[in-house]
């Protein structure tokens, strides 16, 4: 077992911390902690992942490598703090990082090969901040009926935090971008799960035009604070609204080529879909599949929580909606499983690839049962639908949130 | 009612390989369990509700992709029916 696995392991978590620090985590003091068995694991640490160092309530679906979403009403800032952010790792993470060390090549088709390190990026180029939109393109592929293969995300490999860095764009082009690259390719410093030195866990890369977008950054602070391991400390790109894994965490390359890029995760059926509808369960050739770029319309409804009961008719419902290189035009709420729809109030993004918030006040007229649902509509026109766009790798699930809500 | 003794056997093993409990009785358990866990967590594998033909690719594209050892026939038979069998959509732990 790879020594970083022990230090995010929940067992030596508690081991390593002991009962009586345990209480920092619950905010108040354990009276007993003394009587606490070595490696005991206290109810209230069981129920959830808030054992991940550094994350609170977040759900682990897996530990090796750790993958840990949010529900959705954990979601409710407008900006995500560090804490309630997703992880999804492919690799083993690396260990004891450096940050004065930390080298980025940028190297390949370029005509001056660059080596920086994190102060090299802060001094030489603007730094700024943005809150950045990414979203696994897995998430909600746990509704996919057949059921798709890969980490069963729900609703909450999403997630809206305020990054700062330096644009790729500055970057790319002091490096003198040569006329033939077409696509960029990105390297981590995270190893391969099965050891083997020779794989790479994760190894994506973006068309030329889509990494001259200005808003995406080499980051090395998410809220104002250094990277948490988990997402990418030190130095990540942050490419919002293409799937997350264009988003290389523990970034040391790019390299520009004059193919697409054809590292791991970028072939085969790998974050791609059909390039034609197909039927739930339907067998699709290889060839026939494309490469994600934009994700698509979303909305997440972040209050109330779901299941709740409410003794009043009047209720606030409110979330986030975003769209992968455009933005939100409007929202709409039932409350009548989509008979009738309600405009919600929505808000202009802080900046161009963040989310939006929304909100409405909801009149469940009696006692009962309710479904609320959010429809959200881009710039383009283009709705959330209700029912998922299946495709073999249980990608793209954009079908509109349903909470449920008793009044009694 | 099991015995005293079968039962702290039984706890012995889970402690040693306590992610060996997220993995339904059957043949092929244990071939799953060492195959799978080697790289990744089981919870990766149990999470999931696959269909016998989704399996069958996925073993496909671990031995392809992702570095895992070709199986010999028998055995991948049997890690195969145990998959589409106890972690399937009609079957998951």
């Amino acid at each position: 077992m790879a020594k970083n696995e022990h230090s995010w392991n929940r067992r030596n978590f508690l081991m390593r911390t002991g009962g009586a620090s345990a209480g920092l985590i619950f905010g108040m003091a354990i009276p007993f902690a003394r009587n606490m068995p070595a490696s005991f694991v206290p109810i209230a640490l069981a129920q959830d992942a808030s054992n991940i160092p550094g994350k609170v309530g977040l759900t682990e679906l897996n530990d090796r490598p750790l993958n840990a979403e949010t529900p959705a009403h954990l979601l409710d800032d407008t900006i995500t703090p560090t804490n309630r952010h997703f992880i999804r790792n492919n690799g083993n993470p690396p260990e004891d990082v450096d940050l004065n060390s930390w080298r980025l090549t940028i190297d390949g088709l370029v005509e001056n090969i660059l080596s920086l390190s994190i102060d090299d990026l802060k001094n030489q180029f603007d730094v700024v901040s943005y809150d950045l939109l990414v979203e696994c393109g897995g998430n909600g592929r746990a509704f996919f009926d057949p059921p798709a293969r890969g980490n069963q995300w729900t609703y909450g490999a999403v997630a809206c935090s305020n990054w700062t860095g330096v644009r790729l764009s500055d970057v790319l082009k002091a490096a003198g971008v040569k006329p033939e690259a077409i696509y960029t390719a990105h390297e981590s410093a995270d190893t391969h799960l099965s050891g083997n030195p020779d794989l790479q866990p994760l190894s994506r890369g973006l068309p030329i035009d889509k990494a001259m977008d200005p808003y995406n950054l080499i980051a090395f602070e998410q809220n104002g604070e250094a990277l948490h391991p988990m997402n990418g400390a030190p130095l990540r790109l942050v490419v919002p609204g293409w799937p997350g894994s264009c988003s290389q965490k523990w970034l040391n390359r790019i390299f520009l080529r004059d193919q697409v890029h054809d590292g791991a995760k970028m072939t085969g059926t790998s974050y791609r879909v059909p390039s034609y509808k197909v039927s739930p369960g339907e067998k699709v050739a290889t060839e026939d599949f494309q490469i994600i770029e934009a994700m698509p319309v979303k909305s997440l409804i972040t209050h109330p929580e779901t299941m709740k009961s409410v003794s009043e008719s009047m209720l606030e419902v409110r979330g986030h909606a975003w769209a992968g290189d455009t933005s939100i035009k409007s929202v709409d709420v039932s409350h009548d499983f989509g008979a009738t729809w309600q405009k919600a109030e929505l808000t202009s993004p802080n900046n161009a690839h963040a989310w939006q918030r929304w909100s409405a006040q909801i009149n469940l007229p009696e006692k009962g049962y309710y479904e609320i649902w959010a429809k959200a509509t881009d710039t383009n026109g283009i709705s959330q639908p209700f029912a998922i766009d299946w495709n073999p790798k249980g990608y793209l699930n954009n079908s509109l949130h349903r909470i449920a809500v008793k009044r009694v | 009612m099991l015995s005293a003794s079968l039962t702290s056997n039984l706890i012995a093993q889970e402690e040693e390989e306590p992610e060996m409990a997220l993995l339904p009785l059957g043949e092929g358990r244990e071939e799953v369990f060492y195959l799978c866990s080697a790289c990744h967590s089981i919870k990766t594998v149990v999470q999931q509700k696959l269909s016998r033909e989704v399996w069958d690719e996925t073993l496909d594209y671990m031995v392809s992709e992702q570095g895992m050892p070709e199986l010999d026939e028998e055995d991948r038979l049997k890690i195969l029916n145990y998959l589409g069998t106890h972690v399937s959509p009609e079957n998951s732990p």
